[in-house]
């Protein structure tokens, strides 16, 4: 690993050097008539500090192992852990952005972002503090006072990362957070969200299906096989990522190289 | 560039709406004054402004006592009926139980015709002011309870399990998610029933007033004085206009976000 994330560690850190840990996990929901079981018996470990990508066919489950690392979804088997305890509900230690537009209507960019403050009743000094540093780190303080409906998409999705972060948690889980945007914008967060992951040191796991997008941005990529199981893909590529480095080779040939995977991934179901 | 001629066709657009608008008041007055005056209809049937008139400077001694009558069935009424409304569904938006609980009574309510109830309202409440204000009352209360329970199932699941994934709890969860959802909605039916109140207000006096805007509506009604009727209903009319635009002002702020601002 290129990437020096050893001074923004704090004394949170685990013996383990482990944040995220998912063992054995099992999920199954109820969808209509049916039972879903997308995944079973899966595990792996990220470090922390590191920047993870989950990609897979759609039906894998990636939004749903994600949601269970959140606390949102219950499993059926396994657990997962964060720093060594037990995930059983949303907690301090995540936060999550998500796919679809969930920063609140209701409140200025400055309230939304410094929801998880208010709510966890930070002394004030402390919340504006962090108000403050999450809207620099979008670029957004001049737009403090405004509505989100007076916004863009693309800012509002600045917003919403903005909020996730300013909460404070060591980790930060990403749904396919960049899904809905026009390719220009979605390239400005990707290099976006990789400065505050570098400023910061926090640790990302981020849902994609953009195959690109994942092997421009993680440490390593974890393929989820449809019907169970999965790969991790370490991307050897030098840090910082330079936009410049996106139509060079070793990138492209990264998302080849997943992308034969994910193929492989479908297949195994289709023979099923 | 394309902004200014987006601000041009929209200007066009305002001055054709205007245009159209005002040539349908004028064709409805043109009209009216051509039943009364041109052919001559019989004022029973369609009296003229000079009827309105004539009939309005005879009742104005009626009129402040009724308006103070009708006003006060209706705004007490209206008060009563909304501010209950919102307490329970503010309840129901807090408690899951409390909700799930009485989800069949507002299925009930939803389709009850609150004024086959008017009977059962002069039982309990005897003739009079008791019976007037509870109708409305109720008609107000109803319409608050059944819109905000449906705005509560439609509160966005993403929203929630946002604040919840930064750490809000219940109560929290409650004031800053769920009640700013909610609040258009219950801004909304405020409005619904503010204007349902005055119809509320008619059937009340129906039930036996002695003043009141109904009872003239009625007493006008008895002696087919048209023109007193017509006139009635335009205050009627006017006073629910008035009243909308209250319950709107006073609201504006509360719902400024949900304002579908072009970007």
């Amino acid at each position: 690993m290129v990437k020096d994330s050893s001074e923004y560690m704090n004394d949170e850190s685990v013996a383990s050097g482990h944040s995220v840990e998912v063992n054995n996990l099992r999920v199954t929901y109820v969808s209509g008539s049916n039972t879903v079981t997308p995944f079973s018996d899966i595990s792996f470990s990220v470090e922390k500090g590191e920047f993870i990508c989950i990609i897979g066919p759609s039906g894998a489950g990636k939004s749903t192992l994600l949601f269970s690392i959140a606390g949102l979804v219950d499993p059926s088997a396994g657990q997962v852990r964060i720093g060594g305890q037990v995930v059983d509900g949303p907690g301090g230690d995540r936060a999550v952005v998500f796919q679809d537009d969930a920063v609140f209507p209701w409140f200025t960019v400055e309230r939304n972002v410094g929801y998880g403050p208010e709510v966890a009743r930070w002394p004030k000094a402390r919340r504006q503090q962090a108000i403050e540093e999450a809207l620099s780190l979008v670029g957004l303080s001049d737009y403090r006072s405004f509505l989100p409906g007076q916004l863009s998409g693309g800012m509002r999705k600045r917003v919403d990362v903005a909020r996730a972060f300013a909460a404070g948690p060591q980790n930060v889980l990403m749904d396919e957070p960049f899904g809905g945007l026009d390719a220009q914008t979605k390239e400005s967060l990707q290099e976006a969200i990789l400065e505050i992951w570098r400023t910061t040191g926090k640790t990302i796991i981020f849902v994609t299906h953009d195959l690109e997008e994942a092997a421009f941005l993680a440490d390593r990529v974890i393929v989820l096989k449809k019907g169970g199981g999965l790969e991790i893909v370490p991307i050897d590529l030098p840090r910082p990522r330079t936009s410049s480095m996106r139509t060079e080779p070793a990138l492209q040939g990264y998302r080849r190289l997943l992308g034969e995977m994910i193929r492989k991934a479908e297949d195994r179901k289709n023979v099923q | 560039m394309s902004s200014n001629r987006t601000r041009r066709s929209a200007g066009r657009d305002y001055t054709r709406r205007l245009l159209l608008q005002s040539g349908t008041v004028v064709f409805l007055l043109a009209l009216w004054l051509w039943l009364s005056y041109g052919l001559q209809i019989d004022p029973i049937y369609v009296p003229g402004p000079d009827d309105l008139w004539t009939r309005f400077r005879q009742m104005s001694g009626q009129l402040p006592s009724a308006l103070f009558y009708s006003l006060t069935i209706i705004i007490g009424g209206y008060v009563i009926g909304s501010g209950v409304g919102i307490l329970v569904a503010l309840i129901m938006a807090y408690s899951v139980m409390v909700r799930e609980s009485i989800e069949p009574v507002i299925n009930v309510l939803r389709p009850l015709p609150i004024f086959a109830l008017i009977p059962l309202f002069l039982l309990w409440f005897g003739v009079g002011y008791g019976s007037q204000i509870g109708l409305v009352a109720f008609g107000c209360f109803v319409i608050l309870v059944v819109s905000t329970s449906e705005a509560i199932k439609n509160v966005p699941r993403i929203y929630s399990n946002a604040a919840r994934t930064l750490g809000a709890g219940r109560w929290q969860l409650f004031r800053t998610v769920v009640v700013p959802a909610i609040i258009p909605n219950l801004v909304g039916a405020m409005r619904v029933a503010a204007a349902q109140s005055f119809g509320l207000d008619v059937a009340a006096e129906f039930i036996g007033a002695q003043d009141g805007l109904g009872y003239l509506l009625i007493n006008n009604s008895s002696y087919l004085n048209t023109d007193g009727i017509i006139l009635i209903v335009i205050i009627y009319t006017i006073l629910a206009v008035l009243l909308d635009r209250i319950v709107a002002a006073s609201t504006s702020r509360l719902i400024k976000w949900a304002d579908r601002t072009e970007h």
